[in-house]
């Protein structure tokens, strides 16, 4: 069968079953490029990595950044040429760890990923390959694929949706997994597109087909740590198994994991942000969360101080693709790792992004709906394979070090050192900084691509997969971007705002209340028509207000009184930034006791909804994104006007949904919540933490 | 976080081991990891009571040093709690404000009618470190504390929290921490914060009370934002609180909008008891009949005997005959629910039934048991009846929150309230609710039928994806958000604005306005769509125009639930006929049944999600 020039696989019967690998996609910028792709193929294919440990790297994650003391990069790549595959095997070195009644070979949590997200094949490929490699998996919260039920090593979900869930199925795993939340969408829950609900999936999650399956953004019966730990012990006492908690890495990780092991869990599995999702809102997936890699060191500790870590599982997930990111995320303070994407790029995988349209090519997170099915056998040698590669490197990386258990080097960070990074981040993860620099990478601004669903439907962009953070596995394109959304976990419910009240509106200066805090420029009628329409402020209409000036950052206003508007004009990366200006006066307005007699304004090269929430939340009460509006301008030129209308509209709408979504992650229900709040923002970058006054990530 | 309790009159002593009983029975909300209380107990001679935490005894000769112009007597050492002592002093005056910015002390407490005592431990265990349980006081306020975004081991982040005259104690976690922090910072000059971020509710309410609000306006302005948006408590709170002037204390107990947090009252004589569980009330005294605190609701107790209550339940009042006890499982002796739930699964295979008494609050009753028939007495406490199938449930009393989540194919009676999140994921079977209801009953309801007789709170039937939910009552706000499948009947008016989640009205307004303008829409059409009852009026009044208004609904993603305000059509007659029929002969409650069917109702069903 040729499709699109490749040979890809057979047909049997009404199925085209996939059993090669694809040309790779890959991300041209970010974690999940090319390279990567043909490196988890690699091992995929011979059962070893092609590379072991590689050296520090300038730029991406701290992971990246970290080289292990006293260990030859070169040489121990050789060491494991020369001793090959059976040499390796023979190296008495145990990497495995306790995990409910097992012994597992290998460290490893493999994410949980519902029957639905994928389609069926590749559910089933997984678990069996769990029970060959020894390791566990999830089985995500679509319900027990009866097949994956046949397998040992499962553990099942409790979830927001309950989809599935009877008082057999809870029981039929080792453990128990309470889903909270996911490091691509800390705060958003569980989404399975419409296109995907079909057949025996809506049957199972008992819900009309074609309906979006989505689960509520928290469970609705635990908006408190006590409601968790009541509910560990619930499923603890009617299962018998052990239970674990999976939460999103917010800003509160380490206290929320400690909170987890005060309810006598197993363990938690902290998934960091750029972990993979089916379903996402990219708003959400790109600016909400914190890497893993700054969380993990800080929550081994916290767990440590509070007497909790004996016994205690601390798996860390998001963006973890190889054996030295395991070895290097146990020796920051976890015991083990929670991995899916790296699972499916072994199984075929390409990184399209495109999981949620049910129409994935390799046939992994495909609708039933669709013609392809994945060769389970196929599959299962792949993932395997892999499995068995990273066992190796870790068996060769823990021997290097003259150990020979794994689970002995946990949080033994005094084996690590840290390159390019600023000392505030070396602080955080409690690793010696051995050569300084910047964990920002700027590039210059790209050119703005709106969404046609946000021109034309109003609609919030929804992708799948993950790997894209913002100035750390892809370019920032000014300070902001480096800064991390809060989103709340466990301690209190994020607001799903498609369901729930999130209030915009907004008093500025000039006695008129707003829909929004989005200045909208009058560089077209049709913009002006549609904000009017709709509430939000017009900037020729504010300018009117006598009591209005504009300055540039740098610039103090003759007074704090009225509108002050802040412009930066062309963005050009020079001090002092837009951002940083807006804290400045923010704070001079809260020192002077004068905040309330005037509204802030951030006018600037500004793109999106996370843009705007971040300005207001450093301490601006509206922003006025140019960049956004100029960009949809060109792109409607020559429309009537009613047309241009009707897109402005959309922009507009689409925006106040990125800021609600935004807010709503981090459960915070009114602008007047989140102006000046910059305890929501945290800095993946010392210098721009300093400078913006936000705590750097981790804390 | 954790379990809050209060007790409050104006005319009697209460001892302090009530308060305690309170929080003992709310063991389950806390840890060993911190407790405290605080009564109206004013220091003689009008000197304020100084109390410190520190680590160190040069801290407190530093201490000592700033405020030494200030001191009537002190430092004693008067407990430790993990190496850390709690110091007191008496004073002449309020200490300036920088003790609350001194390094390596932790100010517990400066105020001249309160008594503040707190620590490291169990509720118990820190009374006997301060040796209270001899303590008699008006209005008592306690705390049991599960840590949320602090550690366990330090003592100053234990609650309650105290600023001069106002002690707070707080269940959940505000989103608002930030904002309030740095509101505070400017307005007392206060910058070095526990960071547990309960203590803003103190700082603040003492503002307000300061700034000459009465305490119901002053919780106004916390719950709404208005005058001072940076005092805006967002996310999910219960707090209860005293304050002490100089006419005797004012106690008082408020839920967030959203009640996030449960809090439950009950009223005797002259006595307000408020706790985070009902069945706490109820070990306290049995007689208690605990009333659930809606989101936005508030219980105040003025010195002079005046109440402002808002939000509170209605006690319902049925006449039903309990089950005989003499052959019935005495819950409180069993120690955990594990142990208890096994007698009950014994029974329940041996016999078929199994009745069970003296139910205060416990948990997880009867979880993945069934089939048989369950006679329930008390108050049943959280996660109870979930996961069962089979099982034919009567509950005489109460059930706190959690009831029925995952139950199939098994029928639920509660003659009293049911708490929030009721018949979550409810596969199939019935719950027949006597009394009113918490919020989000019936959300994501996958199949079966829930009849109420009384009032529903807000997010009925939310993400419910089939079976059928009826109200007798009135119902709050955002009915049938995300809905999929399934019906709801209120045999009641509700407002367009509470069902879905609806736009603001003014950005509605709004919109309508500008196409009138820009001549899209006839002036008088605009008028009819203001007034229409149901999105489907506004829809159908608006035609093709209503596309772009429901972009505001967020329609393409959830859609808005299709709702009408209409008589019953005649399948829809026979529907509820039969429900209500099976109702009251499964109940044995009488109701007009002919009656209800004459009213018109609100119907709501699953929304459009795809045009």
């Amino acid at each position: 069968m040729k499709e699109q020039g490749f040979n890809v696989g057979y047909i049997d019967k009404k199925y085209l079953i996939m059993n090669r690998y694809l040309p790779p996609l890959g991300d041209k910028l970010g974690f999940w490029n090319r390279l990567r792709i043909e490196g988890i193929r690699y091992a995929a294919e011979k059962g070893v990595e092609h590379e072991v440990l590689s050296r520090p790297k300038p730029r991406g994650r701290i992971l990246d950044r970290l080289s292990i003391k006293e260990v030859n990069v070169d040489a121990i790549n050789n060491l494991i040429q020369r001793l090959g595959i059976e040499g390796v095997d023979r190296l008495e070195v145990d990497v495995g760890v306790d995990f409910a009644s097992k012994r597992l070979s290998t460290p490893i949590y493999i994410g949980d990923m519902s029957f639905g997200a994928l389609s069926g094949n590749p559910n089933i490929a997984l678990a069996r390959a769990a029970d060959i490699a020894n390791v566990v998996i999830g089985i995500g919260e679509g319900g027990l694929h009866p097949e994956v039920g046949e397998c040992s090593n499962i553990v099942i979900q409790w979830a927001s949706g309950r989809f599935g869930i009877d008082r057999y199925m809870i029981r039929k795993g080792i453990a128990v997994t309470i889903k909270i939340g996911q490091g691509a969408k800390p705060g958003i829950g569980g989404h399975l597109p419409g296109e995907k609900v079909v057949d025996d999936i809506a049957k199972l999650r008992r819900i009309p087909p074609g309906s979006e399956a989505l689960s509520p953004a928290p469970h609705h019966d635990i908006y408190s740590i006590e409601d968790l730990a009541q509910r560990v012990r619930m499923l603890n006492e009617l299962t018998g198994k052990p239970v674990l908690v999976k939460a999103a890495a917010g800003h509160q990780a380490r206290f929320i994991a400690v909170g987890i092991a005060r309810a006598k869990a197993l363990g938690a599995i902290i998934d960091g942000a750029g972990a993979g999702t089916g379903a996402a809102p990219k708003i959400v997936r790109d600016h909400v969360g914190v890497p893993i890699d700054f969380v993990i060191s800080i929550t081994d500790r916290l767990l440590r101080d509070n007497g909790l870590r004996d016994g205690f599982l601390l798996i860390a997930g998001g963006m973890i693709a190889s054996g030295q990111d395991i070895f290097k995320s146990i020796l920051l303070g976890a015991n083990m790792v929670n991995i899916s994407t790296a699972l499916l790029i072994a199984m075929g995988c390409i990184m399209c992004h495109k999981c949620n349209t049910g129409k994935c090519p390799a046939a992994l997170t495909n609708s039933l709906s669709e013609p392809r099915r994945l060769d389970i056998g196929w599959g299962v040698k792949h993932a395997v394979n892999w499995l068995k590669a990273v066992e190796r490197s870790l068996k060769i990386l823990t021997y290097s070090l003259g150990e020979d258990k794994l689970q002995n080097l946990v949080g033994r960070r005094d084996l690590l050192e840290l390159y390019y990074a600023d000392k505030d981040v070396a602080e955080i993860i409690d690793v010696v900084l051995k050569e300084p620099g910047q964990i920002a990478w700027y590039e210059e601004p790209q050119e703005l691509d709106i969404p046609f669903e946000v021109m034309f439907y109003g609609k919030t962009p929804v992708v799948g997969m993950g790997g894209i953070v913002p100035g750390y596995t892809t370019p920032a394109e000014r300070p902001l971007d480096l800064l991390r959304i809060e989103a709340a976990q466990v301690t209190r419910p994020s607001i799903d705002p498609y369901r729930e009240e999130i209030d915009l509106r907004v008093a500025l200066h000039d006695g008129v209340t707003y829909e929004a805090p989005i200045v909208v420029p009058c560089i077209d009628d049709a913009l002006v028509d549609a904000a009017e329409a709709l509430g939000y402020p017009i900037e020729c209409e504010l300018l009117k207000y006598s009591k209005l000036v504009e300055v540039s950052p740098g610039t103090y206003p003759q007074t704090l009184e009225g509108i002050i508007i802040v412009d930066e004009g062309e963005f050009n990366g020079k001090r002092p930034w837009l951002e940083e200006w807006v804290v400045v006066l923010d704070d001079e307005g809260r020192r002077c006791r004068l905040r309330e007699k005037f509204a802030l304004v951030a006018a600037g090269r500004l793109k999106d909804g996370a843009d705007i929430y971040k300005l207001i939340a450093l301490g601006a009460d509206a922003v006025l994104p140019r960049a956004l509006f100029n960009s949809v301008k060109e792109r409607i030129h020559g429309e009537v006007k009613e047309r241009r209308i009707e897109v402005y509209e959309n922009v507009l709408i689409e925006l106040s949904w990125e800021l609600r979504l935004l807010m709503g992650a981090g459960g915070v229900t009114s602008y007047k919540s989140l102006r000046g709040n910059r305890w929501l923002l945290r800095s993946l970058d010392g210098y721009v933490a300093r400078v913006l006054n936000v705590d750097i990530a981790g804390i | 976080m954790c379990g809050i309790a209060g007790i409050a009159s104006t005319a009697t002593q209460i001892p302090f081991k009530d308060i305690l009983k309170v929080l003992k029975a709310m063991e389950f909300r806390g840890t060993e990891q911190g407790a405290g209380f605080a009564a109206h107990i004013p220091v003689d001679g009008g000197f304020i009571r100084f109390k410190v935490f520190a680590g160190d005894e040069d801290s407190i000769k530093v201490l000592t040093e700033v405020i030494k112009d200030l001191i009537i007597s002190g430092p004693d050492k008067v407990a430790t709690f993990n190496k850390v002592s709690v110091y007191e002093y008496y004073l002449s005056d309020y200490p300036p404000q920088s003790v609350y910015n001194s390094r390596g002390v932790w100010v517990l407490q400066a105020s001249k009618y309160l008594n503040v005592w707190k620590g490291v431990g169990w509720p118990y265990t820190v009374a006997e470190a301060y040796r209270l349980h001899n303590l008699m006081s008006n209005v008592w306020i306690g705390h049991t504390r599960y840590p949320t975004n602090s550690p366990g081991f330090k003592p100053w982040l234990t609650h309650p929290f105290t600023y001069r005259e106002t002690v707070i104690v707080h269940n959940g976690d505000l989103s608002s921490y930030g904002i309030n922090k740095r509101y505070i910072e400017f307005r007392l000059g206060i910058n070095n914060f526990t960071g547990n971020d309960s203590e803003s509710i103190a700082y603040l309410m003492n503002i307000l009370l300061n700034d000459g609000y009465r305490a119901d306006e002053a919780i106004n302005l916390l719950c709404t934002g208005e005058v001072i948006p940076e005092v805006k408590l967002d996310g999910p709170f219960a707090v209860i609180f005293i304050h002490g002037t100089s006419k005797g204390p004012i106690f008082g107990a408020f839920v967030d909008n959203h009640h996030l947090r449960p809090l439950y009252v009950a009223f005797s004589d002259d006595k307000v008891y408020v706790a985070s569980e009902a069945g706490a009330l109820k070990a306290l005294d049995h007689k208690l009949k605990p009333l659930m605190l809606r989101g936005g609701g508030m219980v105040i107790l003025y010195p002079d005997g005046e109440k402002v209550v808002k939000g509170l339940t209605e006690y319902k009042v049925f006449s039903y005959t309990t089950p005989p006890l003499n052959d019935g499982i005495n819950a409180l002796l069993y120690a955990n629910s594990v142990d208890l739930n096994k007698a009950i699964d014994d029974v329940l295979r041996s016999k078929g039934y199994a009745i069970v008494y003296n139910l205060l609050g416990h948990r997880y009753v009867a979880n993945g048991l069934g089939p048989g028939y369950l006679e329930l007495t008390g108050v049943v406490g959280n996660s109870s009846l979930n996961l069962i199938e089979g099982l034919d449930v009567r509950i005489y009393g109460q059930a706190q929150e959690d009831l029925a989540d995952c139950a199939e194919n098994s029928r639920i009676v509660v003659y009293g309230d049911v708490g929030d999140a009721t018949a979550q994921a409810m596969r199939s079977g019935e719950l027949h609710v006597l009394g009113n209801a918490g919020n989000r009953l019936g959300v994501q309801l996958r199949g079966g039928i829930v009849v109420v007789r009384g009032d529903v709170g807000d997010y009925l039937g939310e993400y419910m994806a089939g079976g059928t939910i009826v109200v007798l009552g009135s119902v709050g706000k955002y009915v049938g958000t995300g809905m999929v499948g399934g019906k709801i009947y209120i045999s009641n008016y509700v407002p367009l604005s509470n069902i879905g989640k609806a736009p603001p009205k003014t950005q509605v307004e709004r919109y309508l306005h500008a196409l009138v303008r820009r001549g899209k829409l006839p002036e008088d059409v605009a008028v009819k769509a203001l007034n229409a009852k149901s999105v489907s009026e506004l829809s159908n009044i608006l035609h093709d125009q209503f596309r772009q208004l429901s972009k505001l609904w967020g329609i393409l993603h959830v859609g808005y639930p299709h709702a009408e305000y209409r008589y019953l059509r005649d399948y829809e007659e026979l529907e509820l006929r039969n429900i209500l029929m099976n109702h009251v002969l499964i109940t044995k409650i009488p109701l007009n049944i002919d009656e209800i069917l004459l009213n018109k109702f609100t119907i709501i069903t699953a929304a459009k999600y795809k045009d």
